[in-house]
Parts: C-alpha cells; sequence; structure tokens
C-alpha cells in the first residue's frame, strides 16, 4: 500500500501546520503574556482605551494613551499588560462595553482597568479618565475618576504642547490614583506576596468563609493589625493567626507626591525664564511708577487680557481703598495746618495710607492683572518671562499685601492678604497718630493722648500676618497647572445642616462615584 | 518518518485543543459571566433614511442616548449581541412581527428604543419611540419628536430626554445567590447607586449593604429571600446633574452657532461700544446714534428698529424741555444757570434730567441692540453668563439685564419706573416723600435685578434649542439647492410615528 505520506504532501502539510501553528502561537503567547503577570506580585494595571469624542480629537486620544501608559509605567507601581494585545483580544472578542471589560479583566487577573475619554467642548477639552479596580475592596467599582477641562483659546497649541498636557493630566492622574487606590497584598506562608519591599504595620484582613473562589465579590473583615519586615510577617496583635490568603491594603501616597513634585519641577524649567535677579530688581524699580499708576494701570491690563472676572474683582475691591487715598491725599494734614484746622487722626491716618498705596499699595493688583493671564499662558506650555521665581515673590509679599499671592497666581489668598494688610495697616496708622487741636490761643498744635498699646498691637499684629504671608509664598507652587479639575472622587469640605434640634456645623468627606 | 508525523499530529491535536478551548472557554466565561449580574437592558436602534447625512445623524444621536443610559445606570445599552440578535430575529420573521420587537426579546431586554433623525427644511428632527418589552415599565412607553438648527444638539436633546425619562426610576434588583446567615447577592452595585455599608428600607424588609462592586452587591435583607426575588430600592440616578451638563453642552453650541464674530473680539467691542462709541453717536446725533453705534459690533444690513429711536428721542427730549414744559418755559434752558423762575428744587431735577442722559443714551443703546439681535439671529456677548451678566447690567442700567435678554417692553417699563422714582426723589429732596419715593425705587431696583437675573432669553432661535419635545404633527417649508443647482421647494408635513 502506498503511503498517503508522500514528501510533497508532508512538506505541504508542515507548512500549513506551520502557519497554523504560528497564529495558534500568536494567540497563546498572547494569552500567556496576558497571563504572566499572574505571577508577578505588582498588581497589573491595563489601559483599554481612549475614546475620542470628535474627529479632531483621534490623535489627543492617541497621546493621552500612550502618556498614561508612560506615567503608570514610570510610577512602577503596577505591571502594565501590553496595550496592543489587549486591544486586539478585547476587540476580537467585540468586547469593548463596560461589563465585558470587567468580566475579561476577573479572567485575566487584572487588578485594574484604566480607560478614558477625550470630549470636544469647541474652545475647550476634557479628559475624563476612570480607573477600576477589579478585586478587593472595589469588585470593579471606580476606585479613581479624574477629569479636567483643558481650555484651548488664547493659546497656540499644536501636536508637541498637547503631548506635554496630555502627559500632564496623565501624571496628575496616576497620582491621584496612587493616593486613593488600595493595592490588595496577600500573605501566604508569613510572607507578603510583593517583589516591592513592603514593610511597617498594617490592618489585617480576612475573607468571610461563605463564599467560594468563583465568586467575583465576597465580604472580608478586619481581624487585627499586622507589622511587616523585609524577612515576613514579624508581629500580629494578640490572639490572633495569620493564615494563607489572609491580606493588607497598600497605598502609595509617598510616590504619588514624588511623581508630582517631579513633573512640576520639569515644567517649572520648561514655562519660566527664571533670571530671578534681573526679575526682582525690575521688580523693584518698577514698583513706585506702577503702583502709582495702578487705578489706570491695572483695569487696562485686565482688558486688553480679556480678563473680566479680574476687572469685576478690581473695582469691587479696589473701591474703599481709592475712596481713602484720594480722601487722604487730598486732604493733607499740612494744609490743614496752613488753614489753623483741627487734624484729627483719621486725617493723618488717610493721608499715610494714601501715600502707602501711591508709592506701594496698589503693586499686588498691578501684579493680578498681568500674572494671572501669564500664568494661564505658562500652563499652556507658552515660556513666559518675569514670573516663576520666589525671590520676586517674597519681595512682592514684603512691601504690599497679597503681592506674592497675586503672583504666584492665588487671586483668592491674595485678596485675602490684600485686605488684611490693609485694614491692619489703617487701623495701626489710626492708632499711631493723635488727633492734633489748634489752640487759637497759644498759636500751636495740641496733641491729644494716642492709644500706644493697640497702635503697637496692631503693628504687631501685622508683622504677624506678614510672617505667615512670606511663609505661605515661599512654600506655595506656582499655579501653572493646566486646565480645571471638574470633579474628584473624594472631596472635604463644611457642612451646615438645618435638625430639629437647630443648626448644626461640621465637616463633609464627599465621594463620588 | 511516521513516529514523527505521529508526534506532529499530537502536537496539532494538542495546541488545536488548546486553542478551541479557548476560543470557546473564554467568551463562554465571558457570558456566564454577565449574565449571572446583568442588569436591566436596554437596545437603541437607530432608524435613518438613505441620505448619508442623516445616517451620520442619526448614529450620533444613537451613541449619545446610550451613553445617557449608561449615566442613568437602570438600563445597560447592549451593543455586542445586538447585531446577531438582529440576524437571528430576521431568519423566520412572521409579516404580523415586528423586527425590533422581536430582537429585544431575543436578547431578553427589558425596553428598546427606535431612534431617527432628519434633516428636513432648516430643521433637524429627531424622532424617538420609547417600547418597553418588561410590562414593569410599560409606563416609560411614549414617542417623543425634537427639533433643533443646529446639528450637534440634535443628539444632545434626545439624550436630555432619555435622561429626563429617568426621573424617580428607583433600582429594580433580583437576588442571584443565596449564602448563610440572611446574607445574599444583589445584581445592583456601584453602576445603580448602591453604596457600600448603607441601609435601605423596603415594604417588606430592610436591606443592608456589605459590600458592593460595579453591577452586583452583598447585602443582609432582614426578611428570608430566595434567588430570584425582586427588590425595589428606592434610589433615583441623579438625573438633574446629567441634564444640566447637556443643556450646558446645547447651550454651548447654541453660543457657538449664533455668537457674534470672534470670541473675545466681540465681548471688547460690546464693552467699548456701551462706554465709548454709544455715548459720542448719542452727542452726535440722539437717539438715532445708539443705532448707529451698533454697527461697531458687526451686524451686517442691520435696520434701525424706528419706533425704539422715536420712544428714545422722545425720552431725551422730555428730559432736556421737562422743566421748561412746567415752567411754560420761563426757566433758563441750562441746568447751572440760575433765574428768579427756577427754583432750588426745580434746579435739581433739571441737573438730575441732564446727569441722566449718559442712562438714556445707554438704554436706547441696549433697546436697539436687542432688536439687531433678535433680527439677525445673533446672541449677545458673556451670553455663557447671561444671567450674572443680565443682573450686572439691571444693576447699573434701569432694566438694562432684561434688554439684554431680549425683553424689550420689560426693559422700558423698568426704565420708566426707576426713573420717575428717581426724579420724584431728587425734587422732593427731603421730605417724607422723598424718602418713600427712594425706598420704592431700591424695591424696583431690586425687582429689576432679580428678575433679570431669573427670566428666560426671549430670543426665539435660542428658545428653539432649548425647547423639548413638539407637536407630533408640524408644518415646515424650506428652499434647498440639488444637484443640478436647480431650486427645490419643498412643504413639509410631518408626523410621528
Amino acid at each position: 500500500m502506498q503511503s498517503i505520506f508522500t514528501y510533497q504532501s508532508i512538506r505541504k502539510m508542515l507548512q500549513v501546520i506551520t502557519h497554523k501553528i504560528k497564529k495558534i502561537f500568536f494567540l497563546i503567547i498572547g494569552f500567556i503574556s496576558l497571563s504572566l503577570p499572574l505571577y508577578a506580585a505588582k498588581p497589573i494595571a491595563a489601559v483599554t482605551g481612549v475614546k475620542a469624542g470628535s474627529m479632531r480629537l483621534m490623535s489627543v486620544s492617541v497621546l493621552l494613551e500612550t502618556q498614561l501608559i508612560n506615567s503608570i509605567n514610570s510610577a512602577g507601581v503596577f505591571s502594565i499588560l501590553n496595550p496592543e494585545l489587549l486591544k486586539d483580544q478585547l476587540t476580537r472578542y467585540k468586547c469593548t462595553d463596560e461589563e465585558c471589560v470587567l468580566a475579561f479583566a476577573r479572567t485575566a487577573k487584572i487588578n485594574l482597568i484604566i480607560r478614558a475619554e477625550v470630549e470636544d467642548k469647541g474652545s475647550s477639552i476634557v479628559y475624563s479618565i476612570y480607573a477600576q479596580g477589579i478585586n478587593s475592596p472595589y469588585y470593579g467599582r471606580i476606585a479613581y475618576k479624574y477629569s479636567a477641562e483643558i481650555p484651548l483659546s488664547g493659546l497656540s497649541i499644536s501636536t508637541i504642547e498637547f503631548k506635554y498636557l496630555s502627559e500632564e493630566h496623565a501624571v496628575y492622574f496616576v497620582s491621584g490614583l496612587l493616593k486613593n487606590y488600595k493595592a490588595q497584598f496577600f500573605i501566604n506562608a508569613n510572607k507578603i506576596d510583593s517583589e516591592e519591599s513592603v514593610t511597617g504595620d498594617f490592618d489585617l484582613f480576612r475573607y468571610d468563609n461563605i463564599y467560594s473562589e468563583k465568586d467575583d465579590i465576597a465580604s472580608y473583615n478586619k481581624i487585627g493589625r499586622v507589622n511587616i519586615s523585609n524577612e515576613g510577617v514579624i508581629n500580629v496583635s494578640q490572639g490572633i493567626e495569620v493564615r494563607d490568603n489572609d491580606f493588607i491594603f497598600i497605598t502609595f501616597n509617598q510616590k504619588a507626591e514624588f511623581i508630582e513634585s517631579v513633573f512640576y519641577g520639569r515644567k517649572r524649567e520648561m514655562v519660566f525664564e527664571n533670571k530671578p535677579l534681573t526679575d526682582t530688581a525690575i521688580f523693584f524699580f518698577s514698583t513706585v511708577p506702577a503702583s502709582a499708576l495702578m487705578p489706570v494701570l491695572a483695569p487696562l491690563s485686565h482688558y486688553k487680557n480679556g480678563d473680566y472676572s479680574g476687572l469685576s474683582l478690581w473695582a469691587l475691591n479696589f473701591l474703599p481703598y481709592l475712596y481713602i487715598e484720594y480722601k487722604g491725599l487730598t486732604n493733607r494734614p499740612d494744609s490743614y495746618r496752613n488753614d489753623r484746622r483741627d487734624i484729627s487722626a483719621q486725617t493723618s491716618a488717610n493721608y499715610r495710607f494714601g501715600l502707602y498705596m501711591l508709592f506701594c499699595g496698589g503693586i499686588p493688583l498691578v501684579i493680578d492683572s498681568f500674572s494671572n493671564r501669564m500664568l494661564y499662558q505658562a500652563a499652556g506650555y507658552i515660556k513666559q518671562p518675569y514670573i516663576g521665581n520666589t525671590m520676586s515673590a517674597v519681595y512682592l509679599s514684603l512691601i504690599s499685601g497679597g503681592g506674592g499671592l497675586f503672583y504666584r497666581g492665588y487671586r483668592l489668598e491674595g485678596y485675602l492678604y490684600f485686605h488684611l494688610h490693609n485694614i491692619l495697616l489703617y487701623m495701626a496708622l489710626k492708632k499711631l497718630y493723635p488727633d492734633e487741636n489748634y489752640n487759637h490761643d497759644a498759636n500751636s498744635y495740641v496733641k491729644e493722648n494716642r492709644d500706644k498699646k493697640k497702635a503697637y498691637a496692631y503693628l504687631g499684629a501685622l508683622g504677624v500676618l506678614k510672617l505667615i504671608e512670606i511663609t505661605h509664598v515661599i512654600l506655595v507652587k506656582d499655579n501653572i497647572r493646566n486646565g480645571r479639575l471638574l470633579e474628584e472622587s473624594f472631596g472635604f469640605g463644611p457642612a451646615v445642616y438645618r435638625d430639629p434640634n437647630g443648626i448644626s456645623y461640621g465637616a463633609q468627606y464627599t465621594l463620588r462615584y | 518518518m511516521s513516529q514523527r508525523i505521529k508526534n506532529i499530529l499530537k502536537f496539532i491535536i494538542l495546541i488545536s485543543l488548546i486553542y478551541v478551548s479557548i476560543i470557546i472557554i473564554f467568551p463562554l466565561s465571558l457570558t456566564t459571566a454577565q449574565t449571572k449580574a446583568s442588569p436591566n437592558g436596554v437596545a437603541v436602534f437607530g432608524i435613518p433614511n438613505n441620505y448619508s447625512s442623516d445616517i451620520a445623524l442619526t448614529a450620533e444621536a444613537v451613541e449619545r442616548v446610550k451613553k445617557v443610559f449608561a449615566d442613568c445606570g437602570r438600563f445597560m445599552p447592549v451593543s455586542r449581541e445586538v447585531e446577531t440578535a438582529y440576524s437571528e430575529a430576521k431568519k423566520d420573521m412572521r409579516a404580523e412581527e415586528n423586527i425590533y420587537t422581536k430582537t429585544a426579546k431575543l436578547l431578553d431586554l427589558d425596553l428598546y428604543i427606535m431612534l431617527s433623525a432628519y434633516q428636513l427644511g432648516n430643521f433637524l428632527y429627531s424622532d424617538i419611540s420609547i417600547v418597553p418589552i418588561n410590562h414593569q415599565y410599560k409606563y416609560l412607553e411614549k414617542k417623543i419628536r425634537l427639533r433643533s438648527k443646529i446639528k450637534f444638539n440634535i443628539s444632545l436633546k434626545a439624550g436630555k430626554e432619555i435622561a429626563i425619562l429617568h426621573y424617580n426610576l428607583p433600582v429594580s434588583a433580583a437576588v442571584i445567590k443565596v449564602y448563610e446567615n440572611d446574607t445574599y447577592l444583589i445584581n445592583a452595585g456601584e453602576w445603580q447607586g448602591i453604596k457600600n455599608n448603607e441601609k435601605y428600607r423596603l415594604p417588606d424588609c430592610d436591606v443592608q449593604i456589605i459590600k458592593t462592586g460595579r453591577f452586583e452587591s452583598i447585602v443582609k435583607i432582614s426578611a428570608e429571600k430566595k434567588e430570584g426575588d425582586k427588590l425595589q430600592i428606592d434610589i433615583f440616578p441623579d438625573v438633574n446633574k446629567i441634564v444640566d451638563e447637556l443643556d450646558e453642552d446645547i447651550s454651548r453650541n447654541t453660543i457657538n452657532r449664533y455668537e457674534l464674530g470672534t470670541h473675545g473680539e466681540a465681548e471688547k467691542r460690546f464693552i467699548e461700544g456701551i462706554c465709548v462709541v454709544n455715548m459720542c453717536g448719542n452727542v452726535c446725533v440722539p437717539s438715532y446714534g445708539a443705532f448707529l453705534s451698533t454697527s461697531y459690533l458687526g451686524f451686517k444690513d442691520s435696520k434701525a428698529d424706528l419706533p425704539g429711536v422715536a420712544l428714545s428721542a422722545t425720552i431725551i427730549a422730555g428730559q432736556l424741555l421737562l422743566p421748561e414744559l412746567m415752567t411754560d418755559f420761563k426757566v433758563n434752558f441750562f441746568p447751572w444757570k440760575q433765574d428768579s423762575n427756577k427754583t432750588e428744587k426745580m434746579q435739581d431735577l433739571q441737573k438730575f434730567l441732564w446727569l441722566s442722559l449718559p442712562i438714556t443714551f445707554s438704554t436706547a443703546y441696549m433697546d436697539q441692540l436687542a432688536y439687531q439681535f433678535r433680527s439677525t439671529e445673533h446672541l449677545p456677548p458673556f451670553f455663557k453668563d447671561k444671567d450674572n451678566i443680565a443682573a450686572i447690567f439691571s444693576l447699573f442700567l434701569p432694566g438694562g439685564g432684561l434688554f439684554y435678554k431680549g425683553h424689550r417692553l420689560a426693559g422700558w417699563s423698568f426704565y420708566f419706573s426707576e426713573m420717575a422714582a428717581a426724579a420724584y426723589t431728587v425734587y422732593n429732596y427731603g421730605s417724607d416723600s422723598s424718602k418713600y419715593a427712594l425706598y420704592a425705587l431700591g424695591i424696583i431696583k431690586l425687582i429689576d435685578i432679580a428678575y433679570a437675573y431669573i427670566t428666560s432669553p426671549s430670543y426665539s432661535f435660542y428658545n428653539l434649542e432649548k425647547e423639548r419635545k413638539i407637536e407630533p404633527v408640524s408644518l415646515n417649508m424650506g428652499i434647498k439647492t440639488g444637484h443640478n443647482r436647480d431650486q427645490i421647494y419643498n412643504i413639509i408635513v410631518t408626523s410621528a410615528f
């Protein structure tokens, strides 16, 4: 009987087999690579794609995805799945909706699914990035959500700037995620399943024993505290025995702070010219003319920059001081003296306060009128002169109220210091100068007693305020963060509630899901 | 040789087995996991006509509606399985059957949506049919027709209607697993709005949430339940937040479509127009100068509103001549000149009337602007913050905010009331009646500001984008240019299906 396996047929068969095996091999490799991180001790993260809201955002979504993967990789906390392979697998099974992706993640033992969306809002775009934890304590819930609106008006944004913007938001997302995400690490044979060094005191958890391994969700309880060193578990709460599959949760706050500060430092270098001495000298020599011209300079600058909210704030906040300045400079004590009129402490204080506002008190509002725009442009990766150095910020805070904070880009805090400084200075001046009454008989002025104690108290308070302000200015970062955060997963704020016993005051902690 | 081939064949069989198991088991595992905890489902069927633009419009609306369903967390839009189910349903269709109902039933959905978006004349329409399959949601059945003139808005309006559908829609969950100690697994989680550790009171039992997942939760229930038992938990979706976001998007698209000139430039010209151009214009040509100054904002082919010009001219003449008329032309025309016939009170009134001329100029300007905005279909600058801006205008100008929002009659009413109260206060300054007039002025001003803030704009093209459903039968006319550049006139009578 002639064999069916001739050389040619076998060769052909082998060619077919090789081709098939190749395909199968790739698929298996794909699955093996998907399952490889099963044995890795880091939590596994997968970026399942960035959805673009319009055609013009297609390239932006690709940039954001790349930057997300880069940022997650550089954080070093997660093992990240090969995104191309993942996409291929998900598309192959048409597994694109949330339910299916979560089921896939559970099957593939992925710990964290990251997806994002870029929406077109005309003059701005919105990045929404979600991280969903797959295992405890999330079971598919949103572990962290980051949503930011990025303004595009008034900026010339090319691909390179979009790359930077995407990188910045990716970094802030990852840092927020690291602060909020709780990674689950199991203890087996008295050792932590982690290739990273895990040391310290942790809460120890154990699953309730009513669930099977197949369950997607299970409840657990805290059973005590555990102390872990590089050698393993060294101490547990009294009466507790550590069993295999007990677990702890770990957060990564320090790493989050680190990647944020590294990014901030790099951005500062990119967007500021950073010439502290020259800039401070320029501010020093322009203080008096700029302050004197402030009532004209500041509104024009706000108007030119299209900063109408800044213009309104300037008008509302400056008007009372303009009144005192005008009143003080037009009613000088010297002219009163010439007319032999009584000089009240208020007249003296108004005059001196008017002089202060004329020579340096107006500078914060001039700074606000241009720094706001410059910092906005710096946030959009356009290099800026004059701003961004601590020496100038300290100088401005030293000579006026809130100047340094306006310079750093904090309008609210700037106005707060501006008002506190001006009020304390005015009160101090009012108490420092006595009423002077003209005595017609003696043809001279009689000084009334002044309240020295109060004057020094106000001056002391002003000094303390100045110290606080300067420390604040040194510690605070330049406000060059791009975009406006729309909402974050967690929030903390004051709370006022009405209840049957009256009004209750307190603090609230808000979680968005 | 044969041993090698055997080995190769063995290897192939082994690999094939792995391949088959991966191909079959993996999707199965997904399906199993999915059906186990699936929330209620909805299918959104786009029904476009043959025009490519309408197909794109419908597809966009379908995507938006699906997104809103997902955001509201009550019905999970299905997408993967719809095509297969649709083909399956088509196979043995009977004449009386509806293909969409059959598909939805095949997919075991709770409801489905039929949606079409199309252009007729100058309007874009969207017809939405909500068809419940599950009798529990029978009350949701309805047909809605929406219209817009802006392509991007039609899908947003469809989304808004779907969001509104979710008002007061509680979570409907089912027990999918029974554990010991009154502990159960239910198919509702964070996606539906269930929160960790919350306790919900149901008519027949209490439900204590122990652990929440995305689509499932472990709960303790105070009454005994078995697998498949339904629970209706009174948690409602945050519809207002979703509607507000969609409304914001609709407003933004509308402002982009109807804004005057380039963004940023129009705002500057608006302020310059009020502060400088109009003042100079009115000094040169009182009243008509207000209309001339509007052209500084860049209106094309604008026409003056003559009744408005006549009214403001009359007011300006009145302000200049009122003291003369009150004294039979015996007093000096200029307020800074006092004569024997001009009492101090009269001089104060004359000063007030002359000094308030810039207010009248500005009001006349705002009135002409309101007319131009309406007739040329443009929205005023700063319209994104329309309520705040209107309140600020009313603070500085009598009725200013109402003119800004296009309510000219109301604007003039507030102008006359406030100016009359102010003039009376000045004329009777120092007397009790002056005090009462001043209080009245304060109250009118407050009403003016509040009304300007809360009232809706009167621009019909803006309100059209904000309106909700329209009547099922409508008549429209339009002109289109055909392929051969010939004009096509159409009269359209439409009726909801």
